[in-house]
């Protein structure tokens, strides 16, 4: 994992690293390498799990619910107002 | 009293040995004179707890008690509470105040618990040594200069020196069990499925189990019997049939099957944690158990598939995180972007940041069916090497983690240690098996040691009748550090 990479996956995650910290960019390369352990794994002909419990999975009645009103949700925001969430200028 | 059960409480309640009033405000003396040194609790709601004491002895009063009326609770601060903040040790939900109760949260309401406060825990549930909190690092009771574990380092730190008698916690890859084995307190992860994850906030969806640490293996069985109805708001809860956990408690382990893995005892393995993990499975022959030697082939494995996939779930969970809807907003934003990018880079710890990224990487275009397709089928492999070894045994025992407690700051720049120190615990993530850490000794007098203890799915009923045999059997639960005499 070079150093463009680690800058590309910082913006695909919308998150600012320091380029010089060699401390963090260290330890994702040391992840890397211990996930890289899966490269030997014995998975031929093997279909992936997606649910450990494939036999129980329910499915819920096709009805609408509202768990949590409008008015609850919105009150969480740090900004809003009007009805609306407010962020910077999008369209000058 | 903070030396009594829970189950000795409920008794104790019932029979007017005390009040949940004064019991109650015998745990908040206690935190107020011993949290500052452990730093367990995020939030301590005295007042809120003394008001549900006064409530719970007037329902006790008028007989009209609940399971656990009266009996004080701490959550793990990822539970969702309404009108009391829910942090996940963040900077990111510094203020969040949730408009709804986490179904456990609900469920034990229900069951008449007083909750205390919320305990530390790592960011976002993501660390085993509860030193990526917001709030500060927890101290283990039995050394203030070593790690609780994590990450429900906070609960067990609390249960452990007596600042709760019992505390929720969540277990993705180990978060209950390895604190309990470090912090010489008994710890459960129910099946996947089992305990509702509505309102717990998320880190890998597929993983995240609710359970609990307790002081034994009964108060493990009367609480869960409360915590684990099933909740249709948690699509991946099973309507599986609930047994009464306290009544199967006491069977004899007469005939029972215990496989105890070969190929783990290696140099990775402490040799102390190894001399009394294996005087543990001696106990249990004595009880009557028969031991049988099996070998979990693909156990190197399991580290490596658990970063992969959790790390996957977590970037994708975690990209909710948008300084616009709820959370963290920086200030003087320039632009959309400026203000998604900085209030994420501003409000989450470095190992949040880690796996994010991790997870990034492994579900970007050219690397998906190198690592996250790849762990996908591994965890398959996983889950039918557990399938085939519960064809001939009824659990498998083994340690909860192969060190014992660590100094503060040993291992916080060294994320790969860290992760290798789950390497018995993530398995029973991986298939979504129950499992229990319960105290079997100590390498040395501060040093606890955990036994792990795996069942097949649904099986806590028989998970907890072998730890309370176990349990009556020893007093390695009894235990306490000096803290909490």
């Amino acid at each position: 994992m070079d150093n463009q990479t680690v800058q590309n996956i910082a913006q695909l995650a919308h998150i600012k690293i320091d380029p010089t910290d060699k401390t963090f960019i260290h330890a994702l390369r040391d992840i890397l390498y211990l996930t890289d352990q899966l490269k030997n794994a014995p998975v031929h002909d093997v279909l992936p799990l997606y649910n450990v419990h494939r036999d129980h999975l329910h499915v819920r009645e096709d009805i609408p619910t509202e768990v949590t009103s409008r008015e609850a949700l919105q009150s969480l925001t740090p900004k809003f107002h009007d009805g609306f969430y407010w962020v910077p200028k999008i369209i000058d | 009293m903070h030396h009594f059960t829970v189950a000795e409480l409920v008794r104790g309640l019932r029979s007017g040995d005390y009040s949940s009033s004064e019991l109650t405000q015998h745990y908040l003396s206690r935190i107020d004179q011993h949290d500052s040194a452990l730093n367990s609790y995020i939030t301590i709601l005295a007042e809120r707890a003394i008001a549900a004491a006064q409530r719970a002895d007037t329902a006790l009063r008028k007989k009209d008690a609940a399971p656990l009326t009266g009996v004080p609770i701490a959550h793990k601060d990822l539970f969702c509470t309404a009108e009391v903040r829910t942090t996940c040790g963040s900077r990111m939900l510094d203020n969040f105040i949730s408009p709804i109760d986490a179904h456990v949260v609900e469920q034990l309401d229900r069951a008449g618990v007083v909750l205390l406060g919320k305990t530390n825990m790592d960011e976002f549930a993501m660390g085993s040594s509860n030193e990526n909190s917001y709030y500060g690092n927890v101290h283990n009771p039995w050394d203030e200069y070593t790690v609780p574990g994590g990450s429900s380092g906070g609960s067990a730190a609390a249960v452990a020196a007596g600042l709760a008698p019992i505390a929720t916690g969540s277990d993705t890859g180990g978060s209950i069990r390895q604190p309990a084995s470090l912090c010489s307190v008994t710890g459960m992860k129910p099946t996947y499925g089992r305990v509702s994850r509505y309102g717990m906030v998320a880190f890998a969806s597929s993983l995240d189990q609710g359970g609990l640490i307790a002081r034994s293996a009964e108060d493990c069985a009367l609480v869960l019997q409360s915590m684990a109805t099933y909740d249709k708001r948690d699509s991946t809860a099973v309507d599986y049939p609930l047994p009464n956990y306290m009544a199967t408690l006491t069977q004899p382990l007469k005939g029972k099957k215990i496989g105890v893995p070969q190929n783990i005892y290696d140099s990775r393995l402490d040799p102390a944690v190894a001399d009394i993990t294996l005087a543990a499975i001696d106990q249990y022959r004595q009880l009557g158990a028969t031991c049988m030697d099996i070998t979990l082939a693909h156990n190197d494995y399991a580290v490596p598939t658990y970063c992969v996939l959790a790390m996957a779930e977590c970037s994708a969970n975690l990209a909710r995180y948008d300084g616009v809807r709820y959370g963290y907003q920086c200030d003087n934003a320039e632009s959309v972007e400026d203000l998604l990018v900085r209030s994420r880079s501003e409000a989450f710890g470095d190992e949040v940041k880690r796996r994010i990224m991790m997870g990034t990487y492994v579900l970007s275009s050219g690397y998906y069916d190198a690592y996250y397709h790849k762990a996908q089928c591994m965890r398959q492999v996983i889950r039918d090497e557990f399938v085939r070894i519960f064809d001939s045994v009824d659990f498998i025992a083994m340690p909860s983690t192969p060190y014992v407690s660590f100094n503060l700051g040993e291992k916080v720049n060294d994320s790969v240690q860290m992760y290798l120190g789950d390497t018995f615990l993530v398995g029973a993530n991986l298939a979504g098996l129950p499992a229990l850490s319960y105290p079997a000794g100590f390498a040395t007098s501060n040093r606890p040691v955990g036994l792990q203890l795996i069942a097949p799915w649904w099986h806590e009923a028989q998970l907890l009748n072998a730890a309370h045999i176990y349990q009556q059997a020893t007093d390695w639960h009894r235990q306490r550090p000096p803290i909490a005499a």
